[in-house]
């Protein structure tokens, strides 16, 4: 690799931090609520402070969520890629969200004050 | 010669649609959506051994066909993974006629891949706040385009310069 090209990609990398700061909620344990949409649409709202195991029927089959210790995660899906359970854990402070596409589900978290 | 380019362009399809299949069975993603895109080796071999028109063909022939035998074709999936070939392309082509080096094409074209995902699954999902795996996939797109850039420069240099169509 060329000098040049070394610095650009130290430059994306940079850019990558950078974007990564400024796009992350600030979203406190407190306020924050795990919305889960199905199909664009949102139809449940779970507190991440109380522990429990949600279920929803998707477009190829059960889609479970999992909640325990203010974090979740998917878990026992029934679908071919598995992409979602692959993204583990997740909390307030690691936000991601959680994307099944084959059953249409978006587990994301946002900050609700009411 | 037009025959012995038909025949390796069957095989390079051949090559990137098998890795295709078996790194989404046997290796699965490696980190959140991300996998590590071993088919890109074989576009970037075809890049630098057949040229840029050839790469294209290889690159939707995987996305295409490798789809369709895991039967996700024109599902979501699917979309998904052709926005991340095209974008990817776009790319190889520019660094292509920039003269850019192996690794840094396949770091950018990783990045282009990964980029061109995330922006389908914001579009089909309607979640701006995909954006924000968009990082996430930027920094790990880098060691995983070294990876494939020094394993297709290899490879490259493996090829006998008189198999060489170009």
């Amino acid at each position: 690799m060329k000098k040049k090209e070394i610095i650009i990609v130290l430059v994306i990398s940079l850019c990558a931090v950078g974007l990564y700061m400024f796009l992350k909620p600030n979203v406190e344990q407190e306020s924050a609520k795990i919305i889960v949409t199905y199909n664009d649409k949102a139809i449940d709202v779970i507190d991440p402070n109380v522990d429990g195991i949600y279920e929803y029927k998707g477009n190829y089959g059960i889609f479970h969520v999992e909640v325990k210790d203010g974090r979740w995660h998917a878990v026992d899906v029934e679908c071919p890629t598995q992409e979602c359970v692959h993204v583990g854990w997740v909390g307030v402070d690691d936000y991601l969200p959680i994307i099944c596409l084959p059953n249409g589900f978006a587990v994301v978290l946002e900050e609700i004050n009411s | 010669m037009k025959t012995k380019r038909f025949v390796y362009l069957t095989l390079l399809s051949a090559m990137a649609i098998t890795l295709n299949i078996l790194e989404s069975i046997l290796i699965g993603p490696i980190f959140m959506n991300l996998r590590i895109g071993l088919a890109n080796i074989i576009a970037l071999i075809t890049l630098f051994m057949l040229g840029p028109k050839d790469m294209i063909i290889v690159n939707f022939m995987r996305v295409f066909i490798g789809n369709l035998l895991r039967g996700l074709i024109f599902g979501s999936t699917f979309w998904i993974s052709l926005a991340g070939v095209t974008l990817s392309s776009i790319i190889l082509l520019l660094c292509y006629h920039l003269k850019s080096s192996i690794v840094f094409t396949s770091i950018l074209s990783s990045i282009g891949h990964s980029a061109g995902q995330v922006l389908m699954v914001m579009f089909i999902y309607q979640q701006a706040g995909m954006a924000i795996t968009l990082p996430y996939l930027l920094i790990f797109s880098i060691p995983t385009g070294i990876l494939t850039g020094f394993v297709a420069k290899a490879a490259l240099s493996r090829v006998h310069a008189n198999l060489k169509i170009r």
